[in-house]
């Protein structure tokens, strides 16, 4: 360490990149060690150089697979199709057992462009679990068909992993992996030369410049407040070719008008795509409401469900975000609850894509109809 | 590591306070550790072992100025597990004065069992306060689940702290980290 200030280790610490246009696998050795606990893969734009092959990638040791049996579970939707929806949402959930590795998105279509992040545990000498989100096109009796899912992985060892290796079921993948470690360090030392005297980590406008951006992981890049009577939460120009992944935190988001969902509509430089966009999501209640709701190839960009104006009623929701992919689809996808203008409230895993080869360079979240009454959002970009 | 005179890194998350468990514990409790600096935290639950057999749920209650929040606690969630045809989407699930993070009965039957989770909190909104669990456990039965449980209290505090317990007994190992996202 040498710094004169506060310790930064704030963020996550990007461990290791990889990026390929044609490979027959990426393999990490000696990337996760005790210094941390979490951890999270990023994939992007990763492609299949044939249709319809699956992902698969294992645990390894020492510069070696780690073999025997791999379990996974699994959720998933379909934003275009009604293609398996049938399955109803209990029985989406499927679990299998792979011989020496994880059998990861299946199916995949050339040019689809797999996105998604992975948090992983490989230093536990407990089960090694790790939990993936994901969108990809899927190929469905030759047809490309946009897919999201949710999966569960399972290797029960004891050996703690130090790498990963993922390939695919055959021929070569291409696009980038990363593996970022979650800080666990904790930093006792209290700033220098700035007012508040009790935090851990370096404020706004102190003293200097950084040049180096190790610890990172999520940056923040813009916030905005709503004001009552907004007609929009909209940000211009906000992401960039600096970031690929964006998350995006929705806090306290409210309507004028009661019982609105809440949509969002990408932005090229400074006028909104307002064409069709598609989502899937998986729903649930809390209070008042058990039903559960599974919904495919939904023609909206949904992301808050029929908010209501009266008490606590408002959303939250964790987002990401890869609009600015060189590939035609554009992913936005997450995790929301609110409260609904029936005082019942409701939980969505969400998937939405806007299927447009533009590099989109902002993002806006307006109500279906009438303004924003309240809410603040968040959006951070991954550091690369 | 950084070389720098001064200015922010400006990451996130930041790490804030983390109890490293290093004896067995009724519960582990934080007090006073969200203010306005941050309105997103997220909470890392590590290889969370319990002392009890079987039987044990794990539950998390908020907490502020010391004190709990009792009331109502809703749930939902959808869960799947890995290894056995287990799976569901429960909705409308109430406790008092608590909320349930595990199912099935947790303890220390099994080879290897231990909890995981990932938590994401709003704790200092004046509206109803939404907690969104990110887990991935082992039960007694030796089946491994992955879920997203949606915790969720009608409650318009603006809460400083959280805990989380056994049914019974104590928390025997584990980690547990507090992150906040610069707002």
């Amino acid at each position: 360490m040498n710094y004169l200030g506060t310790d930064p280790r704030e963020g996550a610490v990007l461990l290791a990149t990889s990026t390929s246009a044609s490979t027959t696998s990426f393999t990490f050795d000696g990337v996760f060690t005790s210094d941390y606990d979490f951890y999270f893969m990023d994939y992007y734009d990763v492609d299949h150089d044939v249709n319809n092959a699956n992902l698969y990638w294992t645990w390894r040791n020492g510069g070696s697979d780690m073999t025997g049996s791999y379990f996974r579970s699994l959720f998933y939707g379909m934003p275009n199709s009604t293609a398996f929806s049938g399955y109803g949402i209990a029985s989406n959930t499927e679990y299998t057992g792979n011989d020496n590795q994880i059998r990861g998105p299946e199916a995949t279509v050339t040019g689809g462009g797999l996105q998604g992040t992975t948090w992983l545990l490989p230093q536990t000498e407990n089960r090694k679990l790790s939990k993936n989100l994901n969108q990809h096109l899927y190929s469905d009796s030759g047809t490309a068909r946009a897919h999201f899912n949710v999966m569960g992985w399972l290797h029960d060892t004891s050996t703690k992993a130090d790498g990963i290796r993922i390939f695919p079921q055959s021929d070569n993948i291409s696009g980038t992996f990363r593996i970022y470690g979650l800080n666990k360090q904790l930093n006792k030392i209290k700033s220098i030369n700035q007012s508040d005297k009790q935090s851990n980590f370096v404020q706004s406008n102190y003293f200097g410049n950084s040049a180096k951006t190790d610890g990172q992981g999520w940056v923040k890049v813009a916030s905005t407040t709503a004001s009552s009577g907004d007609a929009s939460i909209e940000f211009q120009n906000i992401f960039t070719s600096k970031y690929d992944t964006y998350k995006i935190t929705l806090e306290d988001v409210r309507p004028v008008s009661d019982g609105q969902d809440l949509e969002f509509q990408y932005i090229d430089n400074t006028t909104a795509d307002t064409n069709t966009y598609n989502s899937s999501y998986l729903g649930q209640g809390s209070t008042g409401a058990s039903a559960t709701t599974t919904a495919f190839n939904q023609s909206q960009a949904q992301i808050l469900d029929t908010i209501g104006t009266n008490g606590t009623e408002s959303g939250f929701g964790i987002l990401y975000t890869t609009p600015m992919s060189t590939n035609t689809d554009k992913w936005l996808w997450g995790l929301t609850i609110s409260e609904n203008s029936s005082a019942n409230t409701k939980s969505q895993v969400i998937s939405t894509y806007r299927d447009s080869t533009t590099a989109y360079s902002g993002i806006k979240f307006l109500f279906a109809s009438g303004n924003v009454e309240a809410g603040r959002i968040t959006i951070y970009g991954r550091q690369t | 590591m950084s070389n720098y005179l001064g200015v922010e890194n400006k990451g996130n998350p930041v790490l804030l306070a983390k109890n490293p468990i290093s004896s067995a514990v009724s519960s582990i409790t934080f007090d006073g550790i969200f203010d306005d600096t941050f309105s997103e935290y997220w909470v890392t639950l590590y290889d969370i072992t319990v002392s009890a057999a079987s039987g044990i749920q794990v539950y998390f209650k908020w907490r502020n100025s010391g004190s709990d929040i009792t009331g109502t606690y809703y749930r939902d969630q959808i869960y799947a597990s890995m290894n056995s045809a287990n799976s569901g989407q429960p909705g409308n699930a109430t406790y008092t004065d608590y909320n349930a993070l595990t199912d099935f009965s947790f303890g220390t039957d099994a080879t290897r069992e231990a909890l995981n989770s990932i938590m994401y909190l709003f704790p200092r909104t004046a509206n109803m306060k939404f907690a969104i669990h990110d887990n991935l456990y082992t039960a007694d039965s030796s089946n491994t689940y992955m879920s997203y449980l949606f915790n969720v209290l009608d409650d318009t505090t603006k809460v400083d702290g959280f805990s989380i317990y056994p049914s019974s007994g104590n928390i025997a190992s584990g980690e547990v980290c507090i992150y906040g996202y610069k707002k």
